[in-house]
């Protein structure tokens, strides 16, 4: 009886994993509006809970997305511009890292996230072949990026990215930085990231930062994030989204 | 035997007790941020310093330049320390005597200080810290500072000033009661001000150009 139970739970749960969104290619401008959520508000749990993603993306992103169009308003030479596009200009201009990194981090943010009961344990295919080529494990990797996740200070983001050799990269950059912007660094082509910002976390894990990036690698889509990488990074190609 | 000298740092009590600043900033915040949160500063500031004796005035003002452990966690547990100074309950809602006298003379009256001083506070972007301070020609200045950083840290803030009023605005500071809200955790934060420690650290120090021995004064 309880495998009976056992055997129905576990077909839900596949049935949920059907339910997020698959990602599109985006080419909008400005003015730019928040994206949808491509699953329910609690099919992160127990990763990140509904009332965590309510804050985050109902009002974190939202700012961004708001804070970004009004700069947009008075910048005609910019309305043209994609996102991604915003996000490469960045690299001398203050406001488009805060707003357009801003808005351009969490719309990757959302994409890079599945249910834990969905997520594969690793990635596979060309881009397990190059972490193994260059960390000979997955298991190296994600210690490594474990640790640059702990030990960033203050608000950022960690990344991993594809750089000018083609090599996969892990940089942290503060606040709404990221590594497109080539802000004090060369450009690098992201394909993974984690939000380290205290709301990414504070409303679940509170202090426990490390608790929270344990879970994240439970959390991880791996299959877009391989799209990710075959598609655009590896192509040096930024991400249309 | 071996008798060895190093400094430690300690996490100083609260000067207040953890509910008292209720409904504003209730308990559980307090009680994290004190008990985790600048703990966990202190523990590492500890690991930072390791068997050398620097006093935490020395490691703000000098050595913060030279190591970012120091600069960080150092950081951390002063503008800590000068935070929980500043704040009780039974505020009056705004300074009196000299510090109240000196506000106005460079802002017109109170509540131009204190809009100025709220921006500061909200529009520093991701992590850091508002700071009310008295500059070398004995003037107030509003800054903010990114992370730990403070307004005593030599080489690394551009004019540097003697601080004696700060608002962390670290989302950690906040987050539980007010998610986003960080506007509105501003706003609130004067109902909760011990404006008179604020006066005696202004008069007592700042205005000598003296900088707040914060720890020594939480004992």
């Amino acid at each position: 009886m309880l495998f009976i139970i056992l055997q129905l739970l576990q077909i839900s749960a596949l049935e949920d994993c059907e339910s997020k969104s698959p990602f599109t290619e985006t080419f909008d401008t400005y003015e730019f509006k928040l994206m949808i959520m491509p699953y329910s508000y609690s099919f992160l749990e127990p990763f990140i809970t509904s009332t965590i993603i309510y804050a985050h993306h109902d009002h974190h992103h939202q700012t961004y997305i708001d804070k970004l169009n009004t700069y947009l308003e008075g910048m005609p030479d910019l309305q043209s511009l994609t996102l991604a596009d915003l996000n490469l200009m960045a690299k001398d201009d203050t406001t488009l890292q805060k707003h357009a990194g801003g808005a351009y981090n969490h719309n990757l943010y959302w994409y890079f996230l599945t249910s834990p009961l969905c997520a594969k344990a690793g990635p596979e295919g060309p881009l397990l072949d190059k972490i193994v080529e260059q960390w000979e494990s997955y298991d190296n990797f994600k210690n490594e990026l474990t640790t640059k996740m702990k030990d960033l200070f203050g608000s950022g983001w960690v990344w991993a990215c594809v750089n000018e050799e083609g090599d996969i990269e892990m940089r942290s950059t503060a606040n709404q930085i990221n590594p497109l912007m080539q802000v004090d660094s060369s450009i690098c082509y992201p394909f993974l990231g984690n939000d380290i910002w205290e709301h990414a976390y504070y409303l679940k894990y509170m202090w426990d930062r490390e608790a929270y990036i344990n879970s994240y690698f439970t959390a991880i889509d791996w299959d877009q994030v391989e799209f990710f990488y075959n598609e655009y990074a590896s192509q040096f190609r930024s991400i249309p989204i | 035997m071996l008798f060895r000298r190093f400094a430690k740092f300690t996490l100083p009590k609260l000067p207040f007790t953890d509910n008292s600043l209720e409904p504003i900033y209730d308990k559980k915040t307090i009680s994290f941020h004190w008990g985790k949160h600048h703990q966990t500063y202190v523990d590492k500031l500890n690991q930072a310093v390791g068997e050398n004796d620097y006093t935490l005035l020395d490691i703000i003002q000098n050595q913060s330049q030279n190591s970012l452990p120091l600069r960080n966690h150092g950081g951390g547990h002063y503008n800590h320390c000068l935070f929980w100074l500043c704040l009780g309950s039974n505020s009056s809602e705004q300074p009196s005597g000299k510090l109240l006298a000196h506000i106005q003379k460079q802002w017109g009256d109170f509540s131009k200080f204190k809009n100025e001083f709220n921006q500061a506070a909200i529009n520093t972007f991701g992590s850091g810290w508002a700071w009310l301070s008295v500059n070398p020609e004995g003037k107030l200045v509003i800054s903010s500072s990114q992370n730990q950083d403070n307004p005593l840290m030599k080489g690394i803030f551009k004019a540097n000033a003697v601080p004696f009023f700060t608002i962390d605005v670290w989302e950690h500071a906040y987050y539980l009661q007010y998610q986003n809200k960080r506007p509105e955790f501003v706003d609130k934060f004067w109902k909760v001000v011990n404006w008179k420690q604020v006066e005696d650290m202004y008069e007592k120090y700042a205005l000598q150009q003296r900088p707040v021995p914060v720890d020594k004064i939480l004992g």
